[in-house]
């Protein structure tokens, strides 16, 4: 399938700026991100160290691979989503749904996981996925199109940002 | 033609992006309003039966017919509110209509009991007057005495265990909802929620720093 460039450059830099943002967020705090990978309860003691620091390090690179428009940087980000996806799911299952995501959440921490996050995970890698494989259409980009592409990214980070705002309090409302 | 497109295109670039700005920050701000507004407190009177204690059993012939347990596992699983009123009191009629938007929200799970005493005439025209007769009403002066029940309007929330929840004098809307709040906190007073609420805050001051 052939998409337009346009569409390509916005779920790319959108994409990157996810990875940049929540790569940032745990490098700040890497006690509590140790913790949230310690509540997860999936890695072995002696793994927990290193994978925290290359949980972060991971997505810097990824996002910054995607970014220069490099198709691996997009593969790595589908993969790392979907990691989170089956930790989310694996402690849901379990039962354990209280346990601090340890994700990016615009600021704040200490959010519990819930299946939507599942969800939004799995359909964000599908569309890094496409992207990934489909081809990208050859045209000049025209000032108006880079003014396009800035635009949606700030308008995607917009929405993602009211999303994570509007859902906890969702449920706040109806427990 | 392509100059109008382009203008077209840019100008709606910019209410997008305001818009989305517009939305977040309402959001954010509806956010710092859910953490404001705890539960306001129903003026908990003292004396009758403390909060976390067993309901008393009463078992009270309802106006109208039919009879109404009170206390004990509820038979239904339900939450049962109960709401002290009499045909005199001009608050509680402005209550009423709050009442039965609370039962009609919280259908499945909650039962609406009202208690009054005295004359059972004027308690009928009440009930036609404001068109009560969805919910049972039982007289018994025994029960208020058990909830030491000493000013108007008046509400008690036992939980379909037996226990009471919340209970409180009840003058408004956000009273009402109080209950519920305090129920949903497992919190038995203002004065416990603010207790509980200057530790959470502390830990909010140091999230932010």
């Amino acid at each position: 399938m052939t998409i337009d460039p346009l569409i390509a450059l916005v779920a790319r830099g959108a994409l990157a700026a996810l990875m940049l943002a929540a790569a940032v967020h745990k490098l700040r705090d890497l006690a509590a991100f140790r913790q949230a990978v310690e509540d997860y309860r999936l890695l072995p003691a002696a793994i927990v160290p290193p994978a925290v620091l290359l949980v972060p390090l991971a997505e810097a690179t990824a996002g910054i691979a995607a970014l220069l428009g490099n198709p691996m940087g997009l593969f790595v980000i589908a993969g790392l989503l979907m990691l989170y996806a089956i930790a989310i799911g694996v402690n849901l299952r379990r039962g354990r749904s209280s346990i601090d995501c340890g994700c990016f959440g615009f600021g704040k921490t200490g959010q519990p996981i819930n299946a939507l996050m599942v969800t939004r995970n799995a359909v964000l890698a599908a569309i890094a996925l496409s992207i990934a494989l489909a081809d990208v259409a050859v045209r000049p980009l025209l000032w108006l199109d880079w003014l396009g592409i800035a635009c949606a990214i700030a308008a995607v980070i917009l929405l993602y940002g009211i999303m994570e705002a509007a859902v906890p309090q969702a449920r706040e409302i109806k427990p | 033609m392509i100059a109008a497109l382009s203008v077209a295109v840019v100008v709606q670039w910019v209410l997008l992006l305001a818009l989305c700005t517009a939305v977040l920050l309402l959001f954010r701000q509806v956010g710092m309003l859910h953490e404001r507004l705890g539960p306001v407190g129903a003026l908990s009177l003292p004396g009758g039966i403390a909060v976390g204690d067993h309901a008393p059993r009463f078992d009270l012939d309802a106006v109208g017919g039919g009879t109404i347990n009170l206390g004990g596992r509820d038979a239904k699983d339900q939450d049962t509110l109960l709401f002290f009123l009499s045909p005199h009191c001009s608050i509680c009629k402005s209550l009423i209509p709050i009442v039965k938007s609370i039962a009609r929200e919280d259908r499945s799970s909650l039962r609406v009991v009202l208690a009054s005493d005295g004359d059972e005439d004027l308690q009928r025209k009440m009930i036609f007057d404001e068109k009560l007769e969805a919910f049972p009403l039982v007289l018994s002066t025994d029960l208020g005495m058990a909830y030491a029940v000493s000013k108007l309007p008046y509400a008690v929330l036992i939980k379909a265990d037996g226990h009471v929840a919340a209970k409180g004098l009840v003058n408004n809307r956000e009273h009402l909802e109080s209950l519920f709040e305090a129920r949903r906190r497992g919190v038995a007073s203002l004065q416990q929620y603010l207790e509980s609420g200057r530790a959470l805050k502390q830990d909010l001051q140091r999230t932010v720093a």
